[in-house]
Order: structure tokens, then C-alpha cells, then sequence
């Protein structure tokens, strides 16, 4: 191995450490090598390598004037070279050329450290030319604080946020509804007008009957507030979100089975038979159920294949890259990552189609309905609801479906690093479906895919209190735990508080200039306007079109059971093929007709249609990058003219200067487009602008020009001569 | 013989399925000499549907009790259904647009009949020829001339009657040149790239045969390319055959050039898949586009299985390669396979679209095909006579220029701004080259177009597309000029199916072209309010 660097750089400059607030120093390393990932050369930059309590910092020698302020894509917490300690995936140690993953107690240090991260960069620090001691120091170090199970209190979360008190200035709020009061419940029921048949109850204020749901709900009107607090809020039908036809969508966590004692069965049974009776009485609409934990995805096998799909992008380097790239295709259909959001979105398209086309409530049923819950009703609702289309309306919806909808995220993120078992990418599988949708969709989105993508990365900074907890009791509980130490409340900030993360110029990139804004009408066109959206969207029925596949037994069961049991609840016992059939006339006439971007939405299911979301995960490959190209190029330029055609606007119009002042702002980060990769504002590349990447399959490294002739009749390529 | 013969029933009653999207359409139909033809009828408001008989691809009947059913797949990929009262007219229709479709006669076909309003016989077609190429080499360098050793097609069946050639080498050389070259297509001039002061050329295999003859006057040729060059320049040759197929050649009188007679030049292979195998990839795939309704995983693996996107990939770098030769190692790049009329071509002009920005303008580009495809001898007519659908046994059938498109739609996908044409072009390129009522992509050279008088007896595609009317489906509207080279990322991550071809008629247009009617109406906007206040974009430079 060869190292291209002198002496001169060895000798180390200056470079500050930046501590958050809270942020303590633990461990560092001197004259640690981080390699720059490059095909055959092994070139890298000297530094420091230090661990604290809240991430992992290299600390390079290497001139920061590089670090061009005018077209990075900056994060103000996390640097180039930060990896928060929650962001690390897998460490692992190579000895002797031998790659091994590292963890626990060592015996022998390795001399070149290997850090995979869950936003899947991979960073390579090479150690053979640190000092023995500091090298224990820091593996161990960086080993200990990533690995090791971890207290809830020990989150840096509440250090930071014990220190950092006086600082949260701005409103964390960012009108975003938190649906932590009563009032943003019954808002929100005014906003879907679900306020007739459903009603925000306050019962479980300091979570007296439960722990798992939130201080304030909404169920439907008529049910007792005793039977709420039976069954520790198991069995009650939540409400998510009204349709504009009144149809609602609920969700339910399913009793406790219990198969031993008979009389608590038979008392879940009547308590449940109660509940249904309530819910199917007029004036609610039959309601069909959709439960979630038999026949649909499991947590597992969510699991498994993004533990798969991930592997393809956590790449060492470029041989391995080109090495895996012949089998591109078959290794991302065998992680079925894509089959998984797939059938993701068809579920939540079937559901659509329920409440929308054959006016029935919906109602989800899960184990403890907080994860695949949470995941389709969101998508329900992004799909139905143009306002989770909006940013704000967006965050909402994660703040009402996710947070306030109790899915552990401390669990299925592994932040305490308590069990494997439980780390399931549940959340990060809803924003893949959406940004499926955002991909297919783009002028319906007021966000960009950079949105999805630092939303995605948000998991793992553990200064926002948003992703970093189990449920809204566990943050509550905590926070009261440590007001007793001290006087003043802790302020945990909120992830929607995106000036905490980018400057203003930094957050243009989250807004899509693409989104086609609502027309604004006056009240009575709004009305018509309603209504013909309604006509238009609400299909026929499937009654009037006669299954084919059907057989005469099937056909005369049917007769039987609509006569026995009324028309009502024969509904309730479609045969498959029916539900089939409802979808596809669904599908396809939705799609045959011209998109109402402030509409019902529905994503393209087929194939070909379901894309790898290269942004995350492919844009830390220098391989993949297109220099001056891509998305980018395309988004810089409408920016720019946008940007033009307002100006001139303004100037036509002689109107003050409005909200024309930040989106001029703008294409300062996107200037020089030509320098941009496609994956900005992701890309590592800019160092080395020039360079062509020659694709080969089974690169060999090229000696001089004698070897090219020697070799002349074998394979050879140009490459680097 | 007369189209008439060919036609049993001119005229039945119809229902025309369209798929998905459109609705049926119902009317009279009728079959001419070269379309087939329904009117609504009277009382309806749509207008006449037309449809060129050339572009079917195939045809399946079908008859029930007193209809039948006739299926169409043209060569655009797209599948028709007809529906047709009267079985024995049925019959009749279906086996007229078989024999008509598939006429071989050249003069007899469309654009020697076609004549549109607005155009006149004669217009574009003096607009690519290899002059017009020279007269910029010239202006850039002085060691290439303009030869008509070709005048009369004598010495290069496949060559234009003009080719550029090093000015040192003089025309008795050239022609003994060619007859040492397959198809006596001997060393021309491809591209010129001024910055580096290099040159592409391309040329068919040399006929060393097994005895490994040599040629003084080839060697002489090569030689005064990298003499023309920037001085010290070093040659590459590409062969676009693997290094085994090349040595086989040699059995068959092909082969390579011998290191030793050809100094300063070094051989390179990249072999990129041509004729039946890729013909059979693009079947396949458009098999698998055809039948959508399965899950993303077994989609996948059919989407690797026919490797449409590995020869993509492969042609994209093998095009790179050239590129970089010249650009980064300052080198002269000569590309061949073995008839260096298909896979050579494809990569002298995917390098040229990588280095040259004046190729990637909406003139340029025409004048790209015009001279690196259909004056360079690519045999269309061989080629494109079958798509996809096509039952009969592929036999010099094979989607090269189709692939070429693909890449060029790649380049466009990764470099949204940097080509003055949009997908529109490239989409009527692929139905022109297949099926057309103009006569750009008739016959497989310039002495059979010669022949057939296809210059003076037919319209120029060109001047069709050239129309104002077409521009805005054709043009890129976010187009900006663009200096530097455009390296692609060709690897699968960065590789897409390209939609808007292969599932055009099975689904809407790419979601992502939706967006494409908001930048329209933007770009229209600025103009907007460009126009109506011409002060402001006086000071608009200041940007």
C-alpha cells in the first residue's frame, strides 16, 4: 500500500473541536489516516479522531477552505466528519488485511477501523500510525459509547437540553400540530369535519388509564368513558382521520389473547361485541376490518430485508463496488425491499379504495397499533388528504400517527442499543413510500426528497426529543423525573425546528419549487368545487360487474350468507377475488384520469415504477455521482428562473419586497451547477471535480505504458495511465 | 403489380381498442396502399384515425361467430386491437395488412408519395452532408482534406461520396487503404476535438486473414492521423469485439492490426454485444414491459434477465473510454468491430455527444445522425425492417440505433440541462427509423438512396421535424448551453429503463414528465414577463 502524503502535512494545524452545548470530550486519537474513498490509491487526510458523548468527530489537517461555504449543503449540528453515536451501525476492525467486526472487550487492537453508518456513509481510519495507547483509548472508547446497552437517562438529549436552556429562542413549534393539547385533537377533527359522529376525550390526562396512548384521543362519540380505561386502552376504537365523505379511518390495538382464563376471554369478547355494536349502529358506516398483524407484512421480515438492501450500498470500496454492480439488479430483487413497499402502498391504495369509493370506515388492527398501524394509516392520509401534503400538514401527520401514535422509536431505531431484535426500519419504510409518492408526484409535494432524506438522518441526532422516545408517557415521565433535580423545566427541542439544523438558505432545498399551490377560491367556488372533486372520485360500485372467476358454489354461498345475514355484513365477508377486483377498477380509473394534484393521490404500483431512493442511499458513492447533472441541475435552474421570473414580476407589479427575499437566497447554494453532483447536496465529490469514473467490470489497476503494450491482447483498459 | 391486388376487402365496420388510456373508437375502416384508415362516421367529433401499414410489426387474427379480431403490434411498441364485423372480411383485412406491410420494394414504399402541406421536395436534404463537417474541421486544423476518392461509390460501397481523411494521404492511397479494409471502409475522420487537438476516426476491420497480410498504405493512413495530431500524440484503437472474437476474425479474413506494422497505436477491446443476441435482449424486455402485472421482484429479475441495461451500460463506457482517451491522455482514438457499421458507430457518436457541446444542441444533434449514422452507412433498412413483435426469424434485424437512443435519453436523464432536444426528438427518431413517411432512414447507404432517388423523391425527416409546430414537443425547454464534457455515471444504480419508449402505450408518461407541463408553463412565464416588460430584461445579463 502506497500513501501519498508528506511529512509536512503530518505536523498537525489547529483544528478546533465544536462541542454542542452538554457535549463533553471522552476519548481521541492523533495521527489517524481517514482514507478518501478511491479505487485503487489509498489517498487520505491526517487528524485527529475524537469520541464524545454525543458523536464521533474526525478532525482533519487538511485545509478547510475546501469546504466551500457557498455550495455545501451544511448541517449546523453534524459536521462532514461527525457520526452521531446513534448513527453507528457496525464497527469494524481489520487485522492483517482480515475484516472483523468489533465489539466488546479486545484482546488485539486492529490497525484500520471500519465505521458503517445508518445514513450509510462509511468511513475507513487507519491507525498503524497512531500511538499504541491512544489507539486502545479511542477503539475502545468508540466501542463502549456505541455498543454498550445505555440508560434512557444517560441520552444526551437531557444533557444537551440541561445546558442549552437559554438557547432555544425561536419558536420550536414552527406551527406544526403537536396533538399534545385537546385542542389540537378537536382542530383537527374540525379540519376533517369528524367533529358530527366523533368527539376528543380527555380521560387519559396524565395517563391514568394508560400508558401506551396518548394524554388526549378521539373515539367515537357514543362509547362510554368507562369502557375506555377496561382494557388499558386495548380494544377501543381510535379515530385517525375523517373522509370527506364522513367515512373515518380507525385503529384499534388488539386485547391481549389469553387463552387459559375463560372468563376474562369471554368478558373481552361482550366487551368487544359492545364496542362493534356501537361502531356499526347508524350513523356510522359499516366498518370493515383491516387486521394488520395476520395478514400482512411482518415486523420481521421488514427487518430482514432492509438488513439486505442496506448491505448494497455500505460499500468498502470501488472494487467491491463494481464487483457488486454486475448483480445490481438480482441482489436489490433478493433484499425485496422494494417488494416490501410495494406492498405497502397497495395496502394503503385498498384502504383509500374502502373509504373512498365504497364509503365504509376502516378500521386497523394491530398488536399494539403503533407500527404498521402508524405506517399505513399515515399513508392513507398522504395519499387522501392534501394537506399531509403540505409540509406543516405533513409533520403533523407524523406528529399525530407516529409520536402521538406511540411507536417506540427508541426501540425500533436501537438507540439504547438494548436489543437487536427489536431495531425495525418501520419509519424509515413509511418515508421510502412517501417519497415513492413525492418521486412520482412531484408537483403535489410542498417538500423535495432533501426533505425525506435529513428527516430520515434526524433519527439519529439525539438533541431532538422527537425520535427519542417509546411514547408520549416515557417523555413526559422523564421530563418530570429530572424537574425534580432541577427547577426549571427541560426543553427538549423538536425536530420541526429545522433552524436548528440549516440556515434559511440551506432549508430553500426542503421546499419543492415544483408544488402546485391550491388555487385560492372564494368560499362558494370552493363549495363546487367539492363536490364535483367528490363526483368525480367516487366510482361505481363493482356490485354491477359480475366476478368471472367466481364458481357456481361461491355464487350460491353468497346468495345464502346476503340473505341470512343481511346485505350489511355480507359486505364485511368479500371473497377475495371481489377485493380484487374492487381494487384494480379503482387503480386503473384513478390512473386513466388527469391528476388533481390537491386531490386523492395514488401511487403507480406496477414494476418498474418502484424506484430505489437514490438520494439516501446512494449518495455517499462517489461511483454514482454525476457531475453537473441530475436532479440537481434541473432543480438549481428552475430555482434560478423562478427566482427571474418573481423579480420581474415584482418589478412589473412595483410591490414591496415579500417572501421574494429568501427564494433569492436560493441558487446562491446552487450556483455553478455544473459543479454539482447529482445527488447534491449530498455528494462527497466536489474534491475532485475532474475526474471521469471509468466504469469497468473487474478493474485492474494499470501499470505503465510498457505494461499496456505488453498486455496488449488481453482485456485492458485506459484508466489511470 | 398494384397495391390493389394485395387488397381482398377495402372496407368493414370496426371498433378500434387503443388501451388503457384512450377510448374505443368506432367507425368504418378502411385499407389503402399504405394505411389503414377509420372514420368515425358522421355524428362523431373525433378526428380520422391513420395508421402507416409499415409500422406493423405483427399481426394475430382471431374470429369468433361473426366478428373477428385482428391484434397489431407496430413497431413502436404499440398494440392495437381491432374489432371487425363479417368474419371473411376480417380474414380478407387481416391478410391484406400482412402482405402490404410487409413490401420490400423501396419506391413503392410511403415517402415516395407522401407529399405534406408546407414542405417542399428538396428542403434539409443539403443540410448534413460531410462538407458542411469539413468546413469546421478547417476552420480548426489543416491536416485534414476532403476526399471524393468515393465519387461514384466505387471504393466504398457504405461511405458517402465525400469522406475526411488526412490531407497527407492522397487518394490511389485510399483506396488501397480500402481494399485492405472489410467492406473497403477504410480510415475517415469522425471527430475532431479541438481543445485537445485529437482525433476520433473510425474504419471497419483490417483483412489480415490468417496470413497476417499487411496493407503499407493503411499503415501510411494511420500514421499520418497521429501525425496531424497534437504533436507526440500516442493512438488508441477500440475494437468493439472481445479480444478472442477478434483472433477468430482472422480465420474468416478479418482480424486485427498487427502491433508491429502500426507503430504508436495501442489495441484496446470492449466488447459490446451487436446483431441476433441484442436483438433477442430487445425482444425480451419489451416481452417483460408488456406483462406489468407482477410484483417489483420478479419484474427485477426479467429486467436483468434481458441485460438491455448491461449493453446500455456497455456502450456508454466504451463511449467514455473514446472520450477519455482524447480529453484526458490527448490521443487519437480509431474505433472498429468487425463491419464498423453498428457498434463502431454507436460509440464514435456517443463520444462525440460527451465531448462536443455543439452536438448537443437541436441542430447539431440532427447533423450527428445525419453524418455518424445515416451517411456513415448504418444499414437501416436491414436493421429496423423488424421490432420487437416481430414472429418472423430475425435474420440482420438488431436495435443498434435504438440502443444509441437510449444512451443519448441516459445522457439527457443525468444532464437535464445540457441537451438542446428533449425526449420527444429521440421518440420520433425511433418511430422514424422503424417506420416513416419520410425517406431519411430508407435504404442502407448513401448509394442506394443514390439509386433510388430518395433525395430528389421524398421529404427530409429533417425538414419535417424542423416545422415550428413540432418544436415545443421536441425541445428541451431547460436547455442551457453547457462548454464542458458530460461524464455519465454508467453504472446500473445510475442506469433507468427509459419509460417513455419502452412503456409508453402501457402507462401515462414518466411521473416525473408530469412535472415537465409545470417547468413549460414556467419557462413560458418568464417569457411572459419578459415580453411584457422589455426594460427589466435589458438589465438581465447582471444575473
Amino acid at each position: 500500500m502506497e500513501i501519498h502524503t508528506n511529512e509536512k502535512e503530518v505536523t498537525e494545524k489547529e483544528v478546533t473541536l465544536h462541542l454542542l452545548p452538554g457535549e463533553q470530550l471522552l476519548c481521541e486519537a492523533s495521527t489517524v489516516l481517514k482514507y478518501v474513498q478511491e479505487d485503487s490509491c489509498q489517498r487520505g487526510i491526517y487528524g485527529k479522531l475524537v469520541c464524545t458523548d454525543f458523536k464521533i468527530a474526525f478532525l482533519g489537517d487538511d485545509d478547510s477552505a475546501l469546504d466551500n461555504d457557498e455550495t455545501q449543503f451544511k448541517n449546523k449540528v453534524i459536521g462532514e466528519n461527525d457520526i452521531t453515536l446513534h448513527c453507528v451501525d457496525q464497527i469494524y476492525g481489520v487485522f492483517d488485511e482480515k475484516k472483523k467486526t468489533l465489539f466488546g472487550q479486545l484482546k488485539k487492537y486492529p490497525e484500520k477501523l471500519i465505521i458503517h453508518c445508518k445514513d450509510l456513509r462509511v468511513f475507513h481510519f487507519c491507525l498503524r500510525y497512531t500511538k499504541e495507547e491512544e489507539v486502545k483509548r479511542i477503539v475502545s472508547g468508540i466501542i463502549h459509547h456505541t455498543q454498550a446497552p445505555k440508560l434512557l437517562k444517560r441520552l444526551f438529549l437531557f444533557s444537551y437540553a440541561a445546558a442549552a436552556q437559554n438557547h432555544a429562542a425561536t419558536d420550536p413549534r414552527n406551527h406544526t400540530v403537536m396533538f399534545d393539547t385537546l385542542k389540537d385533537w378537536c382542530w383537527e377533527l374540525e379540519r376533517t369535519k369528524g367533529s358530527v359522529k366523533y368527539k376528543a376525550v380527555s380521560v387519559n390526562e396524565g395517563y391514568k388509564v394508560c400508558e401506551r396512548l396518548p394524554a388526549y384521543f378521539v373515539v367515537p362519540t357514543p362509547l362510554p368513558e368507562e369502557d375506555l380505561s377496561r382494557f388499558q386502552g386495548h380494544g377501543i376504537p381510535l379515530w385517525c382521520w375523517s373522509c370527506h365523505n364522513g367515512c373515518a379511518l380507525l385503529k384499534m390495538s388488539a386485547l391481549p389473547k389469553k387463552e387459559q382464563d375463560d372468563g376474562l376471554s369471554q368478558m373481552q369478547k361482550s366487551f368487544l361485541d359492545g364496542i362493534y355494536k356501537t361502531i356499526h349502529r347508524p350513523p356510522y358506516e359499516i366498518v370493515k376490518t383491516e387486521d394488520l398483524s395476520s395478514n400482512f407484512l411482518s415486523l420481521q421480515d421488514i427487518q430482514t430485508a432492509y438488513s439486505k438492501f442496506k448491505q448494497l450500498f455500505l460499500i468498502d470500496n470501488s472494487t467491491e463496488f463494481w464487483d457488486t454492480d454486475i448483480k445490481w439488479f438480482s441482489l436489490l430483487e433478493s433484499s425485496s425491499w422494494l417488494d416490501i413497499i410495494r406492498r405497502c402502498l397497495k395496502k394503503a391504495i385498498e384502504i383509500t379504495e374502502c373509504l373512498e369509493a365504497q364509503n365504509v370506515n376502516v378500521l386497523l388492527l394491530e398488536e399494539n397499533a403503533s407500527d404498521l398501524c402508524c405506517l399505513v394509516s399515515s399513508l392513507v392520509q398522504v395519499m387522501m388528504d392534501p394537506h399531509c401534503r403540505t409540509r406543516i400538514g405533513f409533520q403533523s401527520l407524523v406528529q399525530k400517527e407516529w409520536i402521538m401514535g406511540g411507536h417506540s422509536f427508541l426501540d425500533r431505531c436501537n438507540h439504547l442499543r438494548q436489543s437487536d431484535k427489536e431495531e425495525v426500519p418501520v419509519f424509515l419504510l413509511f418515508l421510502d413510500c412517501v417519497w415513492q409518492l413525492v418521486h412520482q408526484h412531484p408537483p403535489a409535494f410542498d417538500f423535495t426528497e432533501t426533505y425525506l432524506t435529513v428527516l430520515s438522518d434526524s433519527l439519529y441526532i439525539p438533541i431532538f426529543s422527537t425520535f427519542f422516545f417509546n411514547s408520549p408517557h416515557q417523555k413526559d415521565n422523564v421530563g418530570r423525573e429530572s424537574q425534580d433535580t432541577q427547577s426549571k423545566p427541560l426543553n427538549l427541542l423538536t425536530v420541526w425546528d429545522w433552524s436548528v439544523q440549516f440556515e434559511p438558505k440551506a432549508q430553500m432545498l426542503l421546499k419543492n419549487p415544483l408544488y402546485v399551490e391550491k388555487p385560492k377560491l372564494d368560499k362558494g367556488q370552493r363549495k363546487g368545487m367539492r363536490f364535483k372533486h367528490q363526483r368525480q372520485l367516487s366510482l361505481p360500485l363493482t356490485q354491477s360487474k359480475s366476478s368471472p372467476k367466481r364458481g357456481f358454489f361461491r355464487e350460491e354461498t353468497d346468495h345464502l350468507i346476503k340473505n341470512l345475514l343481511g346485505k350489511r355484513i355480507s359486505k364485511l365477508i368479500n371473497s377475495s377475488d371481489e377485493l380484487h377486483d374492487n381494487f384494480r377498477e379503482f387503480y386503473d380509473s384513478w390512473h386513466s384520469k388527469p391528476t388533481d394534484y390537491h386531490g386523492l393521490l395514488l401511487p403507480h404500483i406496477e414494476g418498474p415504477e418502484i424506484k430505489v431512493w437514490a438520494q439516501r442511499y446512494l449518495r455517499w458513492i462517489p461511483e454514482a455521482q454525476i457531475l453537473g447533472g441530475g436532479r440537481a441541475a434541473t432543480v438549481s435552474k428552475l430555482l434560478e428562473m423562478m427566482e427571474e421570473v418573481e423579480r420581474l414580476q415584482e418589478k412589473i407589479d412595483a410591490r414591496p419586497h415579500g417572501q421574494g427575499a429568501l427564494l433569492a437566497e436560493a441558487p446562491l447554494l446552487l450556483r455553478g451547477s455544473a459543479r454539482l453532483s447529482a445527488l447534491f447536496p449530498f455528494a462527497l465529490l466536489q474534491r475532485h471535480p475532474s475526474k471521469p469514473v471509468l466504469p469497468t467490470s473487474g478493474w485492474k489497476a494499470l501499470g505503465d505504458e510498457e505494461d499496456l503494450a505488453k498486455r496488449e491482447d488481453e482485456f485492458v483498459d485506459l484508466g489511470d495511465v | 403489380m398494384e397495391f390493389s391486388d394485395l387488397i381482398r376487402t377495402g372496407r368493414a365496420q370496426a371498433k378500434l381498442l387503443r388501451g388503457p388510456e384512450a377510448p374505443p373508437l368506432r367507425g368504418t375502416l378502411c385499407l389503402t396502399g399504405h394505411h389503414l384508415l377509420l372514420s368515425p362516421g358522421p355524428q362523431a367529433t373525433s378526428e380520422l384515425w391513420l395508421l402507416l401499414l409499415r409500422s406493423v410489426d405483427s399481426i394475430e387474427k382471431r374470429v369468433a361467430s361473426d366478428s373477428g379480431t385482428i391484434t397489431l403490434r407496430c413497431k413502436d411498441l404499440r398494440v392495437l386491437q381491432l374489432e371487425i364485423e363479417g368474419v371473411e372480411a376480417s380474414l380478407d383485412i387481416a391478410r391484406s395488412i400482412e402482405a402490404l406491410s410487409s413490401l420490400e420494394s423501396v419506391i413503392t414504399s410511403f415517402p415516395f408519395f407522401y407529399r405534406p402541406k408546407g414542405l417542399r421536395l428538396g428542403d434539409a436534404w443539403h443540410f448534413h452532408p460531410p462538407e458542411r463537417y469539413y468546413k469546421r474541421v478547417a476552420r480548426e486544423t489543416n491536416a485534414w482534406r476532403l476526399s471524393e476518392v468515393n465519387e461514384d461509390f466505387s471504393v466504398c460501397p457504405s461511405y458517402p461520396r465525400a469522406v475526411i481523411v488526412p490531407r497527407s494521404v492522397d487518394d490511389g492511397a485510399l483506396a488501397r487503404s480500402a481494399r485492405f479494409r472489410q467492406g473497403g471502409r477504410f480510415p475517415v475522420l469522425s471527430y475532431h476535438h479541438a481543445p485537445s487537438g485529437t482525433v476520433l476516426v473510425r474504419s471497419s476491420q483490417p483483412l489480415t486473414g490468417p496470413q497476417k497480410r499487411r496493407c503499407a498504405e493503411d499503415e501510411e493512413l494511420l500514421r499520418a492521423v497521429l501525425a496531424g495530431a497534437r504533436p507526440g500524440a500516442r493512438g488508441f484503437i477500440v475494437d468493439t469485439r472481445s479480444s478472442q472474437a477478434a483472433k477468430q476474425a482472422r480465420m474468416t479474413g478479418g482480424g486485427t492490426e498487427a502491433k508491429a506494422a502500426y507503430p504508436g497505436w495501442k489495441r484496446l477491446h470492449r466488447p459490446l454485444e451487436r446483431g441476433q443476441p441484442l436483438q433477442e435482449s430487445f425482444v425480451r424486455l419489451v416481452e417483460a414491459c408488456g406483462d406489468l402485472q407482477q410484483s417489483t421482484d420478479s419484474w427485477l429479475r426479467r429486467l436483468e434477465g434481458c441485460c438491455w441495461l448491461a449493453h446500455v451500460k456497455e456502450a456508454l463506457s466504451a463511449a467514455c473510454l473514446a472520450a477519455q482517451g482524447m480529453e484526458r491522455e490527448g490521443a487519437c482514438i480509431l474505433v472498429h468491430g468487425a463491419e464498423g457499421t453498428d457498434s463502431t458507430l454507436l460509440v464514435t457518436s456517443l463520444a462525440q455527444l460527451i465531448l462536443d457541446p455543439l452536438s448537443r444542441t437541436m441542430a447539431g444533434f440532427q447533423e450527428l445522425v445525419e453524418r455518424e449514422w445515416i451517411q456513415a452507412g448504418h444499414p437501416f433498412q436491414l436493421r429496423c425492417a423488424h421490432s420487437a413483435f416481430s414472429h418472423a426469424r430475425p435474420k440482420h434485424e438488431a436495435p443498434t440505433f435504438l440502443l444509441f437512443l437510449d444512451c443519448v435519453w441516459q445522457l439527457g436523464r443525468q444532464f437535464p440541462l445540457s441537451l438542446e432536444f428533449g425526449e420527444g426528438l429521440l421518440l420520433a427518431l425511433f418511430e422514424h427509423a422503424y417506420a416513416s413517411p419520410f425517406g431519411t432512414f430508407l435504404c442502407n447507404s448513401e448509394k442506394e438512396r443514390c439509386l433510388c432517388e430518395v433525395r430528389t423523391r421524398t421529404h427530409s425527416l429533417w425538414s419535417g421535424l424542423n416545422q415550428p409546430k413540432e418544436q415545443r414537443k421536441l425541445r428541451n425547454p431547460l436547455y442551457a448551453p453547457n462548454p464542458l464534457a458530460i461524464w455519465p455515471s454508467v453504472e446500473l444504480q445510475s442506469l433507468r429503463l427509459w419509460q417513455g419508449l419502452f412503456l409508453r402505450w402501457i402507462r401515462p408518461p414518466e411521473p416525473s414528465e408530469v412535472a415537465w407541463e409545470k417547468v413549460w408553463q414556467i419557462v413560458t412565464d418568464k417569457e411572459k414577463t419578459k415580453l411584457s416588460q422589455p426594460t427589466v430584461s435589458a438589465s438581465e445579463p447582471q444575473l
